[in-house]
């Protein structure tokens, strides 16, 4: 089910991410387009995208690890950053106003490993259906 | 005495062929066909008919009275041609225009030559499409197939199901 917020994208908005992924293309550059709401917009629709895929193709054995075991994990990158706030607001939808910078970094990152992701459940169902 | 209802519904796209064929895919002929708008309908039997408008929105130096024309409009299929990115960007404020302003399903088609041969697996697509928002999906689809062209139709009718249940 589709629930809207303040973090909607326009439909116009999703739908370029779609014809991108679609054509498996790099989306992350796009991300560059929005403003901060935007930029978690993009990550909400693409997480809840990723998700349909995934139980599409794998319907119960679907297991979110399978896309969040390609990010690198929070306090790693934490870590990196040289970041000293708690873990909980590592989320990308608090500090992306506080540390724009830093958080549209971590969204870009995720945004690429939920696209690698769906490309893969893409590839998986089509080579299924060539047997 | 039999009463016939009519739903209207709005097919929308930046090629005049398309929505002809999609119309004449449903409805077997073009009742009516003028420079901007193409008519065609569907009998579905005495007591249910619907009408289908096509309008081609190609000509930029007219506007549309969307507000007019949708008023009584169950629903909008818009269709854009999947290898032609223009049309995609100038279908888009259409797109939110009508998904901002009227509370009624949107079905956005990309148009491909093959349906057979979709960009992505069909699984992820049909029957339902691919939720954009509250009211709106998106499919793949060949407008001059009449089987693709009513998975179209099916899928909007199914959203209008849906939004009264």
């Amino acid at each position: 089910m589709v629930v809207e917020s303040r973090l909607d994208l326009k439909v116009s908005d999703r739908l370029e991410i779609l014809y991108h992924l679609f054509r498996g293309e790099k989306i992350s550059p796009l991300i560059d387009k929005f403003d901060n709401h935007g930029v978690s917009g993009f990550q909400k629709f693409l997480w809840e995208k990723t998700v349909e895929f995934g139980i599409v193709c794998r319907g119960k054995n679907f297991d979110r690890k399978e896309i969040t075991r390609k990010m690198t994990p929070t306090p790693v990158f934490q870590l990196q950053q040289r970041c000293t706030q708690s873990v909980y607001h590592c989320k990308g939808t608090q500090c992306i106003h506080s540390n724009p910078k830093c958080a549209r970094k971590k969204i870009k990152e995720h945004v690429e490993a939920m696209a690698e992701s769906i490309q893969e459940y893409i590839r998986i169902v089509k080579k299924r259906e060539l047997f | 005495m039999t009463i016939l209802r009519i739903g209207e519904v709005a097919i929308i796209s930046y090629n005049y062929q398309e929505v002809e064929e999609f119309i004449k895919s449903i409805c077997d002929r073009i009742d009516i066909r003028n420079d901007r708008l193409s008519f065609g309908r569907f009998e579905v039997n005495d007591q249910l008919a619907l009408y289908l408008y096509g309008i081609s929105v190609d000509n930029k130096n007219k506007s549309i009275s969307w507000d007019l024309i949708s008023r009584k409009t169950l629903g909008f299929i818009v269709i854009f041609d999947w290898e032609d990115k223009k049309i995609l960007d100038a279908i888009k404020p259409i797109i939110d225009y009508f998904s901002r302003n009227f509370n009624v399903p949107i079905v956005i088609v990309a148009s491909i030559k093959d349906k057979k041969d979709p960009p992505i697996p069909d699984k992820f697509f049909q029957p339902d499409g691919i939720p954009l928002s509250l009211n709106s999906r998106f499919t793949f689809g060949q407008t001059d197939d009449p089987e693709s062209a009513r998975n179209i139709m099916i899928l909007l009718i199914n959203m209008l199901i849906e939004k009264l249940s």
